[in-house]
């Protein structure tokens, strides 16, 4: 088993004094390379807390997060700073977010590019149609995110976080603002791209039928793992 | 909705700091306005108060006229009268240390009678009373030439004879301006008229023990067609002439105060309008539980007038201030002297203030109060949009309005420009500026957007791209922004323009027509003097000149130039004729007062009038004389005016004689001619120059109030359309856009809307500059030059004021941790 990004003893914690919460309570996790893992738990479990601090999005208060690349060499986020960390996103992290995310005033097309924009490199032409056409969105590139459906902005997204072949792609609440045929898409082209493209996904939820998509599920509560 | 109306302006609190400033600086601009007149009046009037004191009564002639000796011996008669005097004055040239008549761009001093009674004297005497051979000298001329009691001063009747004084003290007439600059002689009456020949008395002044009746006994005593005031209302007079300055220059400060607050209200509404779309959610939830809509427009409206009123009272009291600054800085910076007895706040300026910056606030923010009554209970419920698609129907309307007035602009231009009376035309050419100008703002959100993405070309990278995006996004957000700036940046291209192309017709017209280095005028002793014929022919003797030119001119409305100079080094512009048809009888007339070729008109020259023949049309702007009417061969003048003396001598140097050579070749003369002024044309160049950038200056600084509130403008507009965008801004984040390229995203969008609003108005400057030149001054032939420097320093400094204005909200954008910003919605 070849791991792709683990948590080691990580706390974070919010707010000061009586009102201070440990979100996260020396959580240690690692997720496997090429394989599709969710992570659940009620509200205010810390599960997102956890995805944002695996992501590079949020500080840890203690501990490590380690990004393994194809060579098997970690590097630990909690060590680099906001630049550093920006440009990792770009090329090694996808996202998939609960309200699609898309800028209103780019079209899908430019909304899928925008990684390769922002670090001024072009994608593989190749992969690029690969990926649009599995995702069913071929007539749908010139649209504004206006024009296009929910289940449609968030194939978008998932072209975008797919895009750059990146070591992890986090899911937050995919499906949580979609009806559950749209869902259903989502999830499949999740699980799709996992099983052919040997991407690594890490999927948060709180829906037991999305969770039934993945290979694994860590179950999370008042900020510590449950069940792996 | 009393708690609604405080919860929303304390949770908004810092949203509303930019507007405020806005409004609280273009208050700040009126009140100031006013402070600065009033504070100035107030000076003027304590201090002829004390300049005009003793005096209770005051009798002066019809204009023109003079008081006689017997109406000064009728008003010594009057009952109740106690010290009398009766004031002569006269136009009298003062000689300074160097032999040369002291002059104020070349107008000669005076002399007045210095010998009446101590109690009514209009000066602070210091030294004694002259007697016969004995003089007085403002002290400012003293101080100038270094004079001192007992010194010898010369003075020069108009008639060239000079008489030697003895000074036996100086005088001071404080800040009295009515001797503005020039000097004055202070001698017994009996010399004045010897030396000036006035024979009457300008006023007549006394003191009397019994103020009742006063006037009314003095005005019987005097005769008919004397004005009689009493001394209050004298004093009140006096310190309103002197405050006709400041009372102009208010007007003038009125009008950039106008501009500010229009500028002002622009940025306004556009917070208003972006204020209640964010918070259509928020309205959407008071209509839900049960607020009516005039309820919402209420609320809207009562939260205007509070921060209209808050800024106004700032703004009132920094208005003050600055008013009284303006003063200090005046006295410090020029000889202007304001006198200043504390700061002065009158009520007026505090109400005009507090109603102009209430007003100008509440009702900026109407439209977008009446947009958000029509926010329907559903929207609460639903997502924000967070572009707003103006509707088709909004863009058509809007373009035939913009159309329609701006078409009525250019017409009504067209109509100016072709309008044969220049003054009228550049009436008409500015009304029809105003108009075509409002026609650009209403279309502003339609061309604001393609033109952005014009220069957005020019921005590479993402955070380039992205800028271009957003700028685009609001049309009408960003062409309300960038408006503000076009209004400032376009006023001061359009003065550039113009102040720069009357200098270099001005200078062009003397070189092209005069090419000449010194320019000699009689010194002005009040009579149209002039210049020896003799004079001329002294230089003509010299080798230090290669040509010497003398033009004689009649009552400034019939000149001749001496034939030799005519078409070399004084050759008037022609407009149609010839120079050589220019014989005994005919004549060429002013193209102020064109004539056909061939007609005859009746010229007048002295006494004598003369039927000629036109032969040319011309531009007569003669030097130091200025405007003539019509222009008559030499030998014509002299066979109606007989021998004289010339208005203007022309000089041009030797070839390979230095300046310094020439000067002194011409300064030789002046001890034979002391009433010669001397003029040399770099000089003249210099100082118009000098005067030209003092004029940019001075509207570049009034304009700076408006341009700083556009500033706000932008980085109120910024700030706020960051807070909508907080979401996406932390996507990009996620997505791997660095804090440095976001600020980069936040700046460039800044830059691009000052750019696009400082060119927009620099080329609306350009273009009506060019015709308001070409229209004032159609009769010349204007040169119209851009002054592409201060054009270009123009842009660069819209551009950089616009990023600067940009730096604060990009900071905040770019520190917010992309988690938290997620959350929002």
């Amino acid at each position: 088993m070849v791991t792709a990004i683990a948590a080691k003893g990580v706390v974070k914690e919010f707010g000061g004094g009586d009102a201070r919460v440990r979100a996260l309570d020396e959580v240690d996790v690692a997720f496997e390379a090429g394989r599709f893992a969710a992570i659940m738990g009620p509200s205010g479990s810390g599960k997102s807390t956890l995805m944002h601090c695996l992501a590079g999005l949020d500080t840890v208060d203690s501990g490590r997060i380690e990004l393994y690349d194809a060579q098997g060499t970690a590097t630990d986020l909690t060590g680099l700073s906001d630049a550093a960390l920006t440009r990792l996103r770009r090329a090694r992290i996808g996202f998939v977010f609960q309200s699609f995310n898309l800028l209103p005033t780019l079209t899908a097309a430019q909304n899928i590019r925008l990684p390769f924009e922002l670090s001024g490199t072009k994608p593989d032409p190749d992969w690029y149609r690969t990926v649009v056409e599995v995702l069913g969105l071929t007539d749908r590139l010139s649209h504004r995110p206006s024009q296009l459906s929910g289940g449609q902005q968030q194939r978008v997204a998932c072209a975008r976080a797919l895009l750059p072949r990146p070591d992890v792609v986090f899911a937050d609440e995919p499906t949580g603002n979609l009806d559950s045929h749209a869902g259903q898409d989502v999830l499949a082209f999740l699980r799709r791209s996992v099983d052919e493209f040997g991407q690594t996904v890490v999927m948060v939820t709180h829906d037991p039928v999305a969770a039934g998509y993945a290979d694994r599920t860590v179950h999370l509560a008042d900020g510590r793992i449950v069940e792996a | 909705m009393r708690t609604t109306l405080w919860n929303n302006l304390r949770g908004h609190a810092r949203r509303l700091v930019a507007t405020g400033l806005a409004v609280l600086f273009a208050v700040a601009f009126i009140a100031g306005t006013f402070a600065f007149t009033d504070t100035a009046r107030k000076g003027y009037f304590d201090t002829y108060a004390r300049v005009a004191r003793g005096i209770d009564v005051s009798v002066r002639p019809p204009s023109g006229a003079r008081l006689t000796p017997a109406q000064l011996t009728a008003v010594r008669g009057a009952p109740g009268i106690g010290a009398v005097d009766g004031r002569m004055q006269g136009r009298l040239a003062l000689l300074g240390r160097d032999g040369r008549v002291l002059n104020n761009f070349g107008v000669a001093g005076f002399a007045v009678s210095a010998d009446g009674p101590a109690s009514l004297r209009s000066f602070d005497l210091q030294g004694s009373v002259p007697g016969a051979g004995e003089a007085l000298i403002d002290a400012p001329t003293a101080a100038h030439e270094h004079w001192q009691i007992g010194d010898t001063v010369t003075v020069v009747t108009a008639g060239g004879h000079r008489t030697s004084l003895r000074l036996t003290g100086l005088m001071d007439f404080g800040v009295s301006k009515v001797y503005s600059g020039q000097t004055v002689v202070g001698l017994p009456s009996s010399a004045v008229a010897a030396l000036t020949g006035e024979t009457g008395y300008r006023e007549i002044v006394a003191a009397s023990t019994d103020q009742r009746g006063l006037v009314d006994r003095v005005r019987s005593a005097v005769g008919p067609g004397a004005r009689v005031v009493s001394g209050a209302e004298r004093r009140t007079e006096l310190a309103n002439d002197a405050t006709s300055v400041a009372t102009q220059f208010q007007f003038i400060l009125v009008i950039f105060g106008i501009i500010s607050l229009i500028v002002a209200a622009f940025v306004i509404y556009n917070t208003f309008a972006i204020l209640l779309t964010q918070r259509v959610r928020e309205t959407a939830l008071l209509r839900c539980v049960g607020a009516t809509r005039r309820q919402v427009f209420g609320l809207a409206l009562a939260e205007a007038a509070a921060i209209g009123l808050v800024a106004s009272v700032l703004g009132v009291a920094l208005g003050v201030l600055a008013g009284y600054g303006l003063i200090q800085l005046l006295n410090r910076l020029t000889t202007a002297d304001i006198p200043t007895a504390g700061i002065d706040l009158s009520p007026r300026t505090a109400l005009i203030g507090l109603t102009v910056g209430v007003f100008v606030t509440v009702a900026a923010a109407l439209m977008p109060a009446v947009r958000a009554t029509r926010v329907a209970a559903m929207s609460a419920m639903r997502d924000l949009p967070s572009a707003v698609p103006s509707r088709r129907v909004v863009r058509i309307v809007r373009a035939v309005l913009g159309f329609i007035v701006g078409g009525f602009g250019v017409a009504v231009t067209v109509v100016g420009v072709a309008s044969s009376d220049p003054e009228a035309g550049s009436f008409i050419v500015v009304a029809g500026g105003l108009f075509t100008f409002g026609g650009l703002l209403i279309l502003a959100p339609l061309f604001i957007g393609p033109l952005t993405a014009v220069f957005g070309v020019l921005l590479v990278g993402v955070p380039g791209r992205l800028a271009v995006a957003n700028a685009r996004r609001n049309p009408g957000r960003t062409a309300v922004t960038s408006a503000t700036l076009m209004i400032g940046i376009g006023l001061m291209a359009l003065f550039s323009v113009v102040i720069g192309s009357v200098q270099r017709t001005a200078d062009v017209q003397l070189a092209a027509h005069y090419p000449v280095d010194y320019v000699m005028g009689p010194v002005d002793l009040g009579s149209g003097g002039t210049i020896p014929a003799s004079y001329a022919a002294s230089l003509r003797a010299s080798s230090a000149f290669a040509a010497v030119g003398e033009i004689r001119v009649s009552d400034q409305r019939v000149a001749a130039v001496d034939p030799g100079s005519l078409g070399g080094i004084a050759k008037p512009q022609l407009k149609s004729g010839r120079l050589a048809d220019l014989t005994m009888g005919t004549v060429i007339v002013s193209a102020d007062h064109p004539a056909p070729l061939g007609s005859t008109v009746d010229v007048q020259v002295g006494s004598s009038t003369a039927r000629l023949k036109v032969v040319g049309v011309a531009v007569l702007s003669i030097p130091v004389q200025g405007s003539v009417d019509a222009l008559v061969s030499w030998d014509q003048f002299t066979a109606l005016a007989g021998p004289g003396g010339d208005g203007a001598v022309l000089v041009k140097a030797a070839p390979g004689v230095n300046p310094v050579t020439s000067r002194d070749a011409i300064d030789a003369l002046g001890e034979q001619y002391p009433l010669v002024a001397v003029n040399s044309v770099a000089d003249l160049r210099t100082g118009l120059e000098t005067t030209i950038n003092q004029l940019l200056a001075l509207f570049g600084g009034l304009l700076a109030t408006s341009v700083l509130i556009s500033l706000f403008g932008i980085a109120n507009t910024l700030a706020l359309s960051v807070r909508e965008r907080t979401r996406e801004s932390a996507v990009v984040r996620a997505l791997g856009l660095t804090r440095a390229q976001l600020r980069a995203t936040l700046l460039l969008e800044a830059l691009l809307m000052g750019l696009v609003g400082a060119l927009v108005g620099i080329a609306f400057g350009l273009i009506f500059g060019r015709i308001v030149v070409t229209t004032t001054f159609a009769a010349i032939g204007p040169v119209v030059v851009v002054p592409w420097l201060w054009i270009g320093g123009l842009a660069g400094l819209a551009a950089v004021a616009a990023t600067l204005a940009a730096v604060l909200p990009a900071r905040h954008a770019a520190r917010s941790s992309i988690v938290a910003a997620m959350a929002e919605t």
